[in-house]
């Protein structure tokens, strides 16, 4: 295969009470890693705006101002494409930092997620009505969905989606997520089979990213994250890396930043003999409208 | 690898008038289970005892039904989805929690029933290695894999998908592959590669000879006690 210019995001952030050193927690940090992973080679930054609190810890009512200021930060100092990650918020939330931040992509998960997390049961659904206006609101907008796919069951909803043509190959930029190694019933092995096979069952004009999350939030080891992510490039997909997924650089060995885990995502990409893709490149094929 | 005996499952209709007819048929065709799914008790538990009667190992299905009237009804095998269900045709969506999932095998431990599952995806396979690793199934695991099912559930009618998800499997399950439109060529085509590649198959009653012989003529004569013989090579690897 010739040179590609591979999509890296970081996600840089996440909510609950797992957090590193590395962790941006605030507007301004968060805008910063933004930044900083962007000089590093990644073209997108997948945050996790700021939400108020319960006295377990657990994230509540999004705080629609903190989400506003992190786009608009991000955009005034680089060409970096933001990203929502909302798939654990319910609909109403989901829409109004839609409304309020209108980001360039959004997560968009293809049927009910039901996971573990610090081990406890995790459940959002995500049903066909609900995918269908999401989808028509996101095209008023302009704003790409990044379309999780955690098992086949979400490919045939997309398949509906394409059916219904709420989703469009060839005109519309139709960029996947397969994760693995996520806990409960939204899991898929670490393996690469894992992602070869998901990925066979996509569109035809489609993107993909191959993503893996480490203990303790997912079931992967750091080593397996690395050849999930090395494996994602070789296997023709695009990839993630940030403190969201895993702080490490190794087993046992914290990165000190979301731009070190991005740097060193790079140079496996480098390595392969295909590039970073800029984010400016990115924006350019956005599409969805 | 070396196929042994397969075994074939049939799937029952509810229709009590047809139910007798298909069992007499399915035995004389060579099935070893019957598979028996519906929305409430009857029809299936009031055709439990000439079910008994018949020599077939009885597992029920009980995606739609009250866990309590799946045990009182006394079956061999029962089974639960070990994931949502997600029925596009039926508009029909069932959310699971990991603790129904959890009584649910302890109800049938204590009832000395043998719990199986359906496992879907790759999501259903984690929840069973769960179960099992909390001790709450016993060796063996009737495990049902359906496919072309439409909905969230789905996964394609292909071979890939067939070693894909065997190979999520541990050594305690006994695979049973199900294909929704029985007659296409692509679900008549899984099957086959499921026997022969060492797997089981679950069928509707209309389908029970084609599959005996089908399985018979890939050396696989049709099993007819649970659990059938242990396999080595129903895996990616086959």
């Amino acid at each position: 295969m010739s040179q590609r210019a591979v999509v890296l995001t970081a996600c840089l952030n996440t909510y609950g009470s797992v957090s590193y050193p590395a962790t941006p927690h605030t507007v301004h940090e968060i805008i910063a890693s933004a930044v900083d992973a962007n000089a590093s080679g990644a073209a997108v930054a997948h945050i996790h705006g700021l939400h108020g609190m319960d006295e377990q810890g657990r994230a509540t009512k999004p705080d629609l101002r903190a989400w506003q200021a992190i786009v608009e930060g991000i955009r005034r100092q680089c060409e970096m494409v933001v990203q929502f990650g909302v798939t654990v918020m319910d609909e109403a939330d989901r829409l109004s930092v839609l409304d309020t931040a209108r980001p360039d992509m959004m997560a968009v998960t293809l049927g009910d997620v039901h996971g573990i997390v610090e081990g406890k049961e995790l459940y959002a659904r995500h049903d066909r009505g609900e995918l269908a206006s999401l989808l028509a609101r996101l095209r008023e907008y302009g704003v790409t969905p990044e379309l999780e796919v955690f098992n086949e069951g979400a490919i045939w909803n997309a398949r509906w989606l394409i059916e219904k043509r709420l989703l469009r190959p060839r005109s519309d930029f139709l960029f996947f997520t397969l994760p693995v190694a996520f806990p409960g019933g939204i899991h898929s092995p670490a393996n690469l089979h894992s992602l070869a096979y998901r990925s066979s069952l996509l569109p035809h004009d489609s993107e993909w990213q191959g993503i893996c999350f480490v203990e303790p939030k997912g079931t992967a080891t750091p080593a397996e994250q690395w050849r999930i992510l090395a494996g994602s490039v070789a296997l023709g997909g695009h990839t993630r890396v940030g403190v969201e997924d895993s702080p490490y650089f190794a087993d046992g060995a914290d990165a000190g930043s979301n731009a070190e885990l991005v740097e060193r995502l790079a140079w496996i990409v480098r390595n392969l003999g295909h590039r970073p893709a800029e984010a400016g490149e990115l924006r350019a094929r956005l599409s969805f409208r | 690898m070396t196929p042994q005996g397969a075994m074939i499952a049939v799937e029952l209709s509810a229709d009590q008038e047809r139910l007798a007819k298909e069992v007499s048929s399915a035995v004389a065709a060579g099935a070893g289970i019957v598979v028996l799914r519906g929305d409430d008790r009857s029809p299936w538990q009031a055709a439990i005892g000439e079910l008994r009667r018949s020599g077939l190992t009885i597992a029920v299905d009980a995606s739609n039904v009250i866990s309590a009237d799946v045990f009182s009804a006394r079956p061999d095998i029962a089974c639960l989805p070990f994931s949502d269900t997600d029925l596009a045709e039926r508009n029909l969506y069932i959310h699971r929690t990991l603790a129904e999932m959890v009584e649910f095998c302890e109800l049938a431990m204590s009832a000395n029933i043998g719990a199986g599952g359906i496992v879907a995806n790759s999501g259903a396979a984690w929840t069973l290695d769960h179960l099992w690793g909390r001790g709450l199934l016993a060796d063996p695991v009737f495990v049902e894999l359906p496919f072309a099912v439409p909905g969230g559930q789905w996964a394609p009618a292909s071979f890939d998908a067939l070693t894909y998800r065997l190979g999520l499997l541990s050594a305690v399950c006994i695979p049973f592959v199900s294909v929704a439109g029985i007659d296409a060529v692509s679900a008549k085509e899984l099957l086959t590669l499921a026997l022969a590649i060492g797997a089981h198959v679950v069928v509707p009653a209309a389908r029970v000879e084609w599959a005996c012989e089908l399985a018979s003529a890939l050396g696989r004569v049709p099993a007819r006690r649970w659990p059938p013989p242990r396999l080595d090579g129903a895996s990616a690897n086959a």
